[in-house]
């Protein structure tokens, strides 16, 4: 991977980071790097996501009860303070999964046929 | 809420973690150390802005900019000094005003008084509902059958009131000295609670007759005359000739009621065996048991009053039947409202009124703040465009009132204590508790609320009117038109003064109007100022003799009147407005009475040949008094004009006929009517009075009277002046060295005490309508004058396409003019709904006095006018080349 590579990458539309820790969280408790690299892979590499705006969207989410941490000890043997979803989180990614879907195929109509 | 959820350093240790791991990460995937942690690094972004935008998430983030805020708000305060000064000084004067007020109102109205469990304490009093339902007063038969019966008071006692008259002669302890002295029975000063410093309070066995005498003395006297040695207690005092021991001595707080320089406490001894019915003349106080009201503490008293009638013989003279038809019914009141009387509502129309200045300087700040934040608009927007949010604009416009509303509390509370002191000295005698005047915790409180509220008030204006002021600065910063809304805020409270002040205006031109009244009302006397009047008392050590007291007093008066430069001399038991009452039933020979029937209560005044003269009290019928009807002891009476004419229709029809005042005294015949004078204020019905000898017999049941404490007065116009009264003390004491003076006044000082309600509340809100006039006035001008200045490129350009000035002058006149009239008719509206709160004030004019609403308005719109002209003056002279070169 290299500097190259990320420029064609997709970023991320406001809003659909906290969608997307949420969904990555279903799976388990994860550290924020660990978050960031789930996405990355999870969506074949497509999206980035940027790291400095990764805590504040973790912080934003925590302190709105959706997901909670504790500090834990990652595979590797280090420190790292792990999300968890929390139930609000979990009634909370059922609701935005809807509104995305919704908003994705109402932009597929808007756009059209795809010419390829 | 005060702890952030979670801490920097926590926040720093994770990104820390993140940065560890990614960079393992690359490491794994063949990166180098070095080109890894670059990665990573580079990867986050930049961690700085990580970590604000952390720090911007927390919850102090508030108290830092809310201290930032207040340092700028006080930096831009600094920055100008002229209007922080304005702005200050107004809110200094509203606020001083206010809590000067407040503190008046807290130590006499709201405080408790200073004894354990006030609130049981009550004032028992007897009234005769078919007499006077006004009268109250208590009588030694209550006190024994209360003591013995009732239910529902813990203790009661029996006190007589402190005047003069009552005053002591101390001797023995050097200097002889006169003092206020308070007599009490066993329960009035134990039903206090306040237990004495030294030594005990009188028992039961201290109030009989026959015990030992004994006397308290209060801290000042022990501190005054004993050095305040512990001693004092157990050795004698001599008062009034008797030998008294000292067995106690009050702390330093107590205080018995209002009571001021009180310097001793004696036993007022009631004999059980010698009480007759109905001798009135104490005041009575209790203690209710807990869980009593007042409501039953009536009851109970009312259960008893018939019980007290019949265990005790009526007065020589008075029948029981006629104890029965007076119709006595209990009086009881909470303490605190028997010593506070009625001086509330006063207060509170002064406390109303300084609340409308308060208003009327928070409007002025106000606009003040309005035409200063529309000189920062583009501050405002710059900061706006800087990111920040429309709620951190409105924190720190707030803040920054609240700064100029704190520290307009800070000057307000020294001008409250200066305020205080003159409240203090120019309150009308009888305001209750003025001693427990001050500035307290209560008054702090009352001053800070105040501040923050003011500032909350005139704080709130600007920041409704420009927080929501656009990111994006406003084209040009040029000022060619003012927005209409924001003119009409302004407007909006200028109105407001205007109104506010014309209230307060039109209350003290009622006030001026009844003071008018007042002074052009005929007392019924004659130039009180040229009246000087002293107290004499003739004990009974130096005239043993009743018979002989006259003559004594007699010699006195004669000695007064060849003092040069005095026109005549006399003495009475009482002299007019000095506030005394002696009321009897005076019963008329050619009346008919049912039997029982009771008289109406007269005024009763014992005076000497000469008084009415020397007062100038007009002889309207038949003839005055003479030395020789005194002594002669020749059954005759005087008789008020208002009097003679309702039983007898005219006054010379009133000379031979005959009255008394109860059954058993001899009928006398009147020989002379007189004018009739307004004994209880100018304000006040004249009353009927009747007036005697000084030395009587067979009058008021008695086989002989005569009063042993009078008043002189002397008529002289040297009135008031040292030389005259040393003149008078020489003549005194040429007929007895031993006799002092007291109460040394000229009438004119009972007769200015009299209207003294009246000019306190006139002075107190003529101050605060002035305030009103002239804040009113400044916010009016500077208004106006802010919106000439504001718009003289308009007045250019029109002038430019040849608009006329006087046109010019007449647009802007009438823009003030609109607001005027619009404030004037809220005014007048406002008083007509607010004023007769004063109608007991009020004295020959009603409360909707068509002159003075009228002339106070004309005034007023006068003054505005004048505030508006001087701008409009100015926008006429507008000179249109200047004004379009002007920006």
């Amino acid at each position: 991977m290299t500097t190259q590579d990320e420029k064609d990458r997709l970023e991320l539309l406001q809003g659909t980071l906290d969608l997307l820790i949420l969904r990555t969280l279903i799976l388990g408790s994860q550290h924020g790097q660990g978050i960031a690299r789930a996405i990355q892979q999870t969506s074949d590499e497509e999206l980035l996501v940027e790291h400095g705006a990764l805590y504040p969207a973790l912080q934003r989410l925590e302190e709105r009860g959706w997901i909670s941490a504790k500090w834990g000890i990652s595979t590797n043997n280090r420190k790292a303070r792990f999300y968890s979803l929390t139930s609000a989180g979990r009634k909370q990614l059922g609701k935005e999964t809807a509104r995305w879907n919704r908003l994705a195929a109402a932009i597929g109509r808007v756009l059209g046929p795809q010419e390829s | 809420m005060f702890r952030r959820k979670r801490t920097a350093s926590d926040f720093g240790a994770e990104i820390e973690a993140h940065v560890e791991l990614e960079t393992e990460r690359l490491r794994e995937q063949g990166l180098s150390e070095e080109q890894a942690r670059a990665a990573a690094h580079r990867s986050f972004g930049s961690l700085m802005q990580a970590e604000e935008r952390f720090y911007e998430s927390g919850r102090w983030l508030w108290w830092d900019h809310f201290w930032q805020d207040a340092r700028y708000g006080l930096r831009m305060l600094r920055k100008s000094p002229g209007f922080t000064t304005v702005a200050v000084l107004a809110l200094a004067i509203g606020i001083g005003a206010n809590t000067a007020i407040f503190s008046v109102l807290d130590g006499v109205i709201l405080k408790p008084l200073p004894y354990p469990q006030p609130e049981q304490l009550v004032g028992v009093e007897i009234s005769p509902l078919a007499l006077d339902p006004s009268l109250r007063g208590m009588a030694p038969e209550y006190l024994f059958v209360f003591r013995d019966q009732s239910r529902t008071f813990q203790d009661v006692g029996l006190y007589a009131e402190t005047d003069a008259d009552r005053d002591v002669n101390v001797t023995g302890l050097g200097e002889p000295e006169r003092v206020h002295a308070l007599p009490v029975t066993d329960g009035a000063l134990s039903v206090l609670g306040i237990p004495p410093m030294l030594g005990r309070i009188f028992s039961r066995s201290d109030d009989s007759p026959g015990a030992p005498p004994t006397a308290i003395l209060t801290y000042g006297y022990w501190e005054r005359r004993f050095g305040a040695s512990p001693s004092a207690v157990g050795r004698l005092i001599t008062v009034n000739g008797t030998a008294r021991q000292i067995i106690g001595v009050m702390p330093r707080n107590f205080r018995f009621l209002d009571s001021q320089d009180l310097a001793l406490i004696l036993p007022l001894q009631l004999d059980r065996g010698k009480t007759f019915l109905a001798h009135f003349g104490y005041y009575g106080i209790a203690r209710l048991k807990a869980g009593s009201n007042l409501a039953q503490a009536s009851a109970d008293v009312a259960r008893m009053i018939p019980i007290a009638l019949r265990a005790f013989p009526p007065q020589p003279g008075l029948s029981r039947d006629f104890l029965e038809k007076a119709r006595f019914a209990p009086n009881l009141l909470p303490l605190k409202k028997e010593v506070v009387g009625n001086v509330g509502t006063l207060l509170w129309i002064l406390m109303g009124g300084i609340a409308m200045v308060l208003l009327i300087a928070c409007a002025n700040v106000a606009n003040l703040l309005l035409v200063r934040t529309e000189g920062r608009r583009n501050e405002l927007a710059l900061r706006a465009a800087l990111g920040a949010g429309r709620r951190r604009l409105a924190v720190q416009l707030l803040l920054e009132s609240a700064v100029l509303g704190l520290l307009g509390g800070v000057f307000g509370l020294a001008i409250a204590c200066a305020g205080l002191r003159f409240l203090v000295a120019s309150a009308p005698a009888g305001v209750p508790r003025i001693g427990d005047i001050r500035v307290n915790l209560p008054v702090l409180l009352f001053t800070l609320g105040i501040a923050l509220f003011t500032s909350l008030l005139f704080g709130m204006i600007p920041v409704l009117k420009h927080a929501g002021v656009r990111a994006g600065l406003p084209e040009g910063g040029r000022t060619l038109g003012v927005s209409r809304e924001r003119h009409r805020a302004r407007n909006l409270l200028v109105t407001a003064q205007v109104a506010l002040a014309l209230v307060l205006l039109i209350c003290s031109g009622l006030m001026i109007r009844t003071f008018l009244v007042l002074t052009r009302v005929n007392p019924g006397f004659a130039r009180p100022a040229e009246l000087q009047t002293f107290r004499i008392s003739i004990p009974d050590s130096e005239v043993p003799d009743d018979a002989a007291v006259p003559r004594v007093l007699q010699q006195i008066q004669d000695r007064l009147a060849a003092i040069p430069g005095v026109s005549s001399a006399g003495f009475s038991s009482a002299v007019p407005m000095d506030g005394s009452n002696r009321l009897d039933n005076v019963y008329a020979e050619d009346r008919a009475y049912a039997q029982g029937e009771l008289p109406p209560l007269r005024h009763l005044l014992f005076v000497s040949p000469g008084y009415l003269r020397t007062l100038g009290i007009p002889l309207i019928a038949g003839r005055d008094l003479s030395w020789a009807d005194t002594y002669n002891r020749v059954p005759v009476a005087l008789v008020s004009a208002n009097l003679a004419r309702e039983y007898w229709r005219t006054p010379s029809e009133a000379i031979g006929k005959r009255v008394r005042i109860s059954t058993v005294d001899d009928w006398r015949q009147i020989i002379g009517v007189v004018g009739d004078v307004r004994h209880d204020g100018p304000d006040r019905p004249a009353r009927t009075d009747v007036y005697w000898p000084t030395l009587r017999a067979q009058l008021q049941r008695r086989p002989l009277r005569v009063d042993r404490s009078v008043t002189f007065v002397v008529r002289s116009p040297l009135a008031g002046s040292e030389g005259l009264m040393s003149q008078i003390r020489q003549a005194v004491w040429s007929v007895d060295a031993n006799l002092p003076l007291a109460s040394v006044h000229t009438l004119n000082y009972f007769y200015t005490r009299s209207m003294a309600r009246t000019s306190f509340t006139l002075v107190m809100l003529a101050i605060a309508g002035a305030m009103a006039l002239l804040l009113g006035t400044i916010g009016l001008y500077g208004v106006m004058a802010y919106s000439v200045s504001r718009r003289t490129r308009e007045i250019g350009i029109r002038m430019a396409l040849g608009a006329q000035r006087w046109n010019v002058m007449r647009v802007i006149l009438g823009e003030g003019v609109f607001v005027i009239l619009i404030g004037l008719a809220i005014g007048l509206a406002g008083s007509l709904a607010l004023t007769r709160f004063l109608s007991s004030f009020l004295f020959g004019v009603t409360a909707t006095d068509p002159p003075t609403y009228l002339g106070v308005a004309a005034l007023l719109a006068a003054v505005a006018l004048a505030a508006c002209y001087v701008p409009a003056r100015r926008a006429m002279r507008v000179e249109p080349l200047v004004a379009l070169r002007y920006e």
